[in-house]
């Protein structure tokens, strides 16, 4: 069965072995470039940050000039630039950065944006999209419709564009979206400008439902009182998400025109917009909600009774609300949670 | 004709060795490959870009059950390296699955525990409850005193008494690094909530810097026991898990470190309180569960390192941590036989399960043939030199040399040991492996693999000296 010779085996393990050992050279020689590396790069940070910050204050870029632009020093012009950017909250300094940044690093960015790694791509496309250096945009929408242009590259690509406010996103958007979840629209949402999202609510009922939803998880995330009678509008949609989220931007908002909008909630069939709707009428504290939450207590669905309790304790007279409950509701379950929420207040 | 009989045996059984090592080795190296062109392709990549998830209003809330059974040493340390997780929101569930050192008195002390009346969701059945505790400092501190009932129980018990959508399992000792849950949840919120499960790389911290519950500085443990853990947690890690997780046929998310959908643990039945090995049980069943169901949604796997845990310092511990998983690993077998090699599960029950069969779990018992054969062998003379030797290289590659690949993919992934001694380390020990590691780890996997018949479902005894300072 086994036919071979003392000499192959020897081979074997010697090549065994040779392997074993290449691969440590390998680590070995890695992790020294790596350290002379990032070594290089901290001297060269060091050297350069009053240099930066010279330039960046008062437009002095005669000594950063004279500095040869190799890969270390756009590592350390990024790394610093993005460090300062983080750090600092004035716009208008933001907009200086950006325009260094557009300075030092666009030769080396256009270059990493056709690099063969799809890790150098992704970095130069999120350094582009930090800084914010939108004169990137002709080059970047060319990339996105390679065929070879990846989901990540695509998303990226379709942030910058969106914190640009370019004019061609939403027809990208209408034909075919690289990601369809409802994270992936909000980052897009966040970034563009107030008239790009009227756009987009215009076009509301036509949008994909993952975007629907993140329209109305915008406005409940940024409490837009201008929008309220629009979200108002989708609390008689057809479609049971977009009820649920408009209910919830809502209850973020913590405010309604008609409170009664939300009665139907009370008594849905489905235990999650009963859910939706007591934590609604908690924010809002709509003294009409009140029996309707002592209704909820007896919910058969504990969610529906946790989030009631909650509620009812969220009302000036939660105290006394509770109490009656816990004292006095025919439903055990109900005077339970009515006990527990009654703890808390 | 005895000596003729035993040594055709030998030979027939070397013969056997040599094609199962070669099986193994090559199947290895096809994960390598796999788990090395994914990890390639990131290499370089920036990561840290979680601010955006840090205050965005999508990041789902999340329970984090620490199970609890005699955690005095660990459990302060590992609650309070929770307490600063950069997370918008969560809540920390400590489970005392009825400890019988001071855990609950400890708890109740370091975090103002006050009694609180509470109703609770049974979802799952679980020892009785004795109280459920809240800190009056930490309003979303949780302390649950139950009967004991095992890791499984507690788990359960956390999970009725969760109010987030998602849970977090940790072990009592873990600590975690403070972007963790924006790491492990970024798969689930990017794909609107059809990754129902993560999984994050878990690494040893014996060795590594812990100041206020947080790894500052990464390091070795001076212990050739821990630098070998190291290795195949490495080895297990960066490639058995990345590679199985790309075809979506992982069947372990660690229990020192997991996120799940709540809703669909629980329509599977929550923790098994009838297995040691209940984190591997539930996952089996979840494929199961999303099989049956023909649910295109998935589980996954992070190669961040996320999580670091105390790795035992004694051949003893060892030893009862090794017996214990081998027995967790059979009995999930044993209870999901029905999927093994049928169809209808497709990868999972034609690729996943039988390599756990063949490698994991059967791997113990022909490597403890193995070496009988070899040390049999050379003493009565029963197989050839040649085939001695051709034995001993091939567990050189089946051990070493894959140890080694798990070394390289450390460095071009993580790159969390800083100094060139520590690979260097690394590099010796794992060429040591086959010499004394393995056949002492081999020896107790067969051991629990023994006692399947004898021991009952309780809690590993880890012997904790607590990693933090």
């Amino acid at each position: 069965m086994i036919n071979v010779s003392y000499l192959q085996i020897g081979i074997a393990i010697a090549g065994a072995l040779v392997l074993l050992f290449l691969m440590l050279g390998y680590l070995l020689i890695r992790k020294k470039l790596e350290q002379r590396k990032m070594a290089d790069l901290r001297i060269m940070k060091e050297r350069i940050r009053p240099l930066l910050f010279q330039e960046l204050l008062r437009g002095e870029e005669e000594e950063l000039k004279q500095i040869t632009k190799d890969a270390v020093f756009t590592s350390a012009v990024e790394d610093t630039l993005k460090n300062l950017g983080a750090s600092l909250d004035s716009s208008s300094f933001h907009r200086t950065i950006r325009d260094t940044a557009d300075k030092y690093l666009s030769e080396s960015l256009t270059a990493r944006l056709s690099s063969r790694r799809w890790a150098d791509r992704v970095n130069a496309l999120v350094s582009i999209k930090d800084f914010q250096i939108y004169s990137f945009m002709p080059l970047l929408w060319k990339i996105y419709e390679k065929t070879r242009a990846s989901e990540e590259e695509k998303t990226l690509i379709l942030q910058i564009a969106a914190g640009a406010d370019d004019p061609k996103l939403l027809d990208v958007l209408a034909v075919s979206s690289p990601n369809g979840s409802t994270f992936f629209y909000k980052q897009i949402i966040r970034r563009v400008s107030p008239e790009t999202l009227n756009l987009i609510i215009a076009k509301f009922n036509d949008l994909s439902p993952s975007f629907r939803v993140a329209v109305l998880s915008y406005i409940g995330e940024k409490r837009d009182l201008s929008l309220l009678t629009f979200t108002e509008s989708c609390l008689d949609s057809e479609d049971h998400e977009v009820r649920v989220n408009a209910v919830k931007a809502i209850r973020s908002i913590g405010f309604i025109t008609k409170p009664q909008a939300l009665y139907p909630y009370s008594k849905s069939e489905s235990w999650v917009e009963q859910m939706s709707f007591a934590q609604a009428a908690g924010e809002i504290a709509h003294p009409g909600y009140k029996e309707m939450l002592f209704e909820l207590l007896s919910s058969s669905n504990w969610w529906v009774r946790y989030y009631a309790g909650e509620a009812l304790s969220k009302f000036k007279d939660g105290k006394l609300l509770l109490k009656d409950a816990a004292e006095n509701h025919q439903d055990a379950f109900a005077r339970d949670m009515a006990s527990q929420w009654l703890g808390s207040v | 004709m005895f000596y003729s009989i035993m040594s055709d045996l030998f030979y027939y059984a070397g013969s056997l060795l040599i094609v199962y090592m070669l099986f193994v080795f090559t199947f290895y190296l096809f994960i390598f490959f796999v788990s090395a062109a994914e990890l390639r392709k990131k290499l370089g990549m920036e990561t840290g870009q979680h601010e955006e998830l840090l205050y965005s209003y999508d990041t789902k809330p999340v329970t984090l059950l620490v199970p609890a059974y005699n955690e005095q040493m660990g459990i302060v340390q590992s609650v309070r390296s929770l307490l600063s997780m950069n997370y918008p929101e969560y809540e920390i569930v400590v489970v005392n699955d009825g400890s019988k050192d001071d855990t609950l008195q400890v708890m109740i002390d370091q975090f103002s525990m006050e009694k609180i009346p509470m109703v609770i969701r049974k979802s799952l059945d679980t020892q009785p409850i004795k109280a459920v505790y809240q800190s009056k400092v930490y309003k979303h501190v949780y302390l649950v005193d139950k009967e004991n009932g095992g890791k499984a129980d507690a788990l359960n018990a956390g999970i009725n008494i969760s109010k987030f959508p998602y849970f977090c399992t940790l072990d009592g000792d873990s600590i975690l690094e403070r972007d963790a849950f924006l790491q492990v949840m970024k798969p689930i919120i990017d794909s609107n909530g059809e990754v129902i499960a993560v999984g994050g790389s878990v690494r040893i911290a014996n060795g590594c810097k812990i100041e206020r519950g947080e790894v500052v500085e990464v390091g070795l443990s001076q212990k050739p026991i821990v630098i070998m853990q190291v290795i195949e947690y490495l080895r297990a890690f960066l490639m058995g898990r990345i590679g199985l997780s790309k075809f979506n046929i992982l069947l372990i998310v660690s229990g020192a470190f997991g996120v799940f959908h709540k809703d669909w643990v629980l329509k599977a039945g929550g923790y098994n309180p009838n297995t040691v090995g209940e984190d591997m049980e539930l996952v089996v069943r979840l494929h199961r569960l999303l099989k049956d169901e023909k649910s295109t949604n998935r589980i996954e796997y992070i190669p961040d390192p996320v999580c670091w845990t105390e790795a035992p310092e004694s051949v003893k511990v060892l030893g009862r941590q090794r017996s214990r998983w081998q027995r967790g690993l059979f009995e999930t077998l044993y209870i999901h036989k029905g999927m093994l090699l049928n169809p209808r599960y497709k990868s999972v029950g034609l690729i996943s399960l039988p390599y756990f069969l063949l490698i994991e779990l059967l791997g113990a018992v022909v490597e403890f043939l193995g070496y009988v054969v070899l040390v049999m062998g050379i003493t009565f003379s029963l197989i050839s030199w040649k085939m001695a030797l051709l034995l001993f290289c091939l567990s050189l590659l089946y051990g070493s040399f894959l140890s080694m690949c798990g070394v390289l993919l450390e460095e071009w992934s993580l790159r969390k040991y800083p100094k060139l001694k520590d690979v260097v380390k690394l590099f010796f020990l794992a060429l040591s492996e086959t010499f004394w590691y393995r056949p002492v780890t081999t020896f107790f996997r067969i051991q629990g693999l023994l006692q399947l018949r004898n021991k009952k479902h309780q809690w590993g005894d880890m012997e904790r000296k607590g990693v933090s300072s």
